[in-house]
């Protein structure tokens, strides 16, 4: 019954299948918080808040360049600041054994954070 | 490699998924599947970053000299 | 078969109340029923108080309850694993969300919903941007020879902008799409740039009987587009025509 669901299944199905996947994993349904992977699974949550925001603040600071009102040492400081955001990122994503795609959130109307 | 009637069975499985799980009329009762306490942090996430969106179109934000973020007051994108 | 449990699991508000016309049964055996409230019932069949497991076999046979009301009923799905304590709190939902849900089967009766999801090449698109684009150009030439700061920034400017550019390439693709189909359905939703694959997340809302005319509409347009990965799924009961969260406790 499932399979009769697609209609004269195209060429290119395992690319449909891996983005269908993809999307999947994005819902707040796969977090697993049971007791064994509680830990990551609040770690998850935390990195994926942290990560939200970090990029909100960049959005900020880049709307700031285009629009031409940040002096040169305040983007420099803003871009370095940033990096080590980022830097500090990678390393807490390490420790926890997180990938990039795992702190991925869709964020309904605004589609997926990654 | 999976034979191709598995594949769109797999296929065919995640848009059943993608609707039953995410779509459809949604009453918060009793015991939902949907409405757990992680995810109701991420329903506040969304709605955060919806109004964060929203606020940002009428009034984006400003730095003053500091660095720190304040709303422009009275400007507009 | 076990005991069945003190609460009512909705698998679908039709418009009938109290007759159904279904030898199916729910989870666990439970026989199904359908208290009415006016014109409209819940189809709902007893179960415990716990959550459902997300199986293959449980999403199935939901569905397959749902897809059978269907061919007598217009059907509002709900959606899965939503169980409510008893009849009278079914009752008092039905009650006080009547004219919403009234409205909504008037929109799905008689028909069924199709879904369309096209891939494009990403990643080519996103390359066409940046060598086309002067301004992007112009921004990767001051970042490569920015101070380590600024370049970082430089660089999530670049992403902006291909970004932006690519969004609207979507949205123009997506109208060109939409534009026939839409022509032989009552009603449609589109996404665009779910992931940065797939371009677009369309499902439409089609007349049982007008079905093949849409199909057929569909691969006149896949075949003006052979550049692009077109996958075809339905006929669906109208999940995606019945959005808005109720909150039913108080």
């Amino acid at each position: 019954m499932i399979a009769e669901k697609v209609i004269s299944p195209p060429d290119c199905i395992d690319d449909f299948a891996a983005e269908l996947e993809r999307l999947d994993k994005t819902l707040p349904r796969r977090i697993n918080v049971n007791p064994e992977g509680a830990e990551q699974g609040l770690a998850k949550l935390v990195l994926t808040i942290i990560e939200l925001i970090r990029r909100l603040l960049e959005k900020q600071a880049v709307r700031r360049i285009e629009g031409g009102s940040l002096a040169d040492e305040e983007v420099e400081r803003l871009g370095q600041t940033f990096l080590k955001l980022e830097a500090k990122m990678e390393e807490l994503k390490r420790e926890f054994g997180l990938a990039h795609e795992d702190l991925n959130l869709n964020l309904g109307p605004l589609g997926n954070l990654m | 490699m999976t034979r191709p009637l598995e594949r769109e069975k797999n296929v065919g499985l995640l848009e059943l998924l993608d609707r039953i799980l995410d779509k459809g009329v949604v009453i918060s009762g009793d015991i939902t599947i949907s409405v757990a306490d992680v995810d109701l942090i991420y329903l506040g996430l969304r709605l955060m970053l919806s109004s964060v969106e929203t606020m940002e179109k009428t009034r984006p934000m400003a730095t003053t000299s500091s660095g720190a973020f304040q709303p422009a007051v009275g400007a507009r994108q | 078969m076990r005991a069945p449990g003190s609460g009512r699991y909705i698998y679908a508000i039709v418009d009938g109340s109290d007759q159904l016309v279904t030898e199916q049964r729910g989870f666990d055996g439970a026989p199904l029923h359908n208290p009415g409230f006016r014109e409209i019932g819940a189809v709902v069949s007893r179960a415990p108080l716990v959550k459902v497991e997300v199986s293959v076999e449980n999403v199935t046979l939901h569905e397959c309850i749902v897809e059978s009301l269907a061919e007598d009923h217009a059907v509002l799905p709900v959606r899965f694993g939503t169980i409510l304590s008893d009849d009278e709190r079914v009752l008092a939902m039905l009650e006080e969300h009547y004219g919403s849900f009234v409205e909504r089967l008037d929109l799905v009766r008689g028909k069924v919903e199709m879904g369309l999801r096209v891939l494009w090449r990403g990643a080519s698109v996103r390359e066409e941007t940046i060598a086309g684009d002067r301004r992007v150009e112009k921004v990767r030439v001051e970042a490569a020879a920015a101070s380590a700061g600024r370049r970082y920034l430089l660089r999530r400017l670049e992403e902006e902008l291909v970004n932006r550019i690519v969004k609207n390439r979507a949205e123009l693709l997506a109208a060109e799409i939409n534009a026939p189909l839409l022509k032989h359905a009552a009603a449609s939703r589109l996404k665009t740039l779910v992931t940065p694959s797939m371009v677009i997340d369309a499902r439409y809302l089609v007349d049982k009987d007008k079905v093949e005319a849409f199909g057929r509409e569909v691969e006149r347009v896949r075949s003006s587009h052979l550049q692009l990965g077109f996958l075809s799924s339905g006929p669906w009961p109208a999940y995606s025509f019945c959005e808005g969260v109720l909150a039913n406790d108080r």
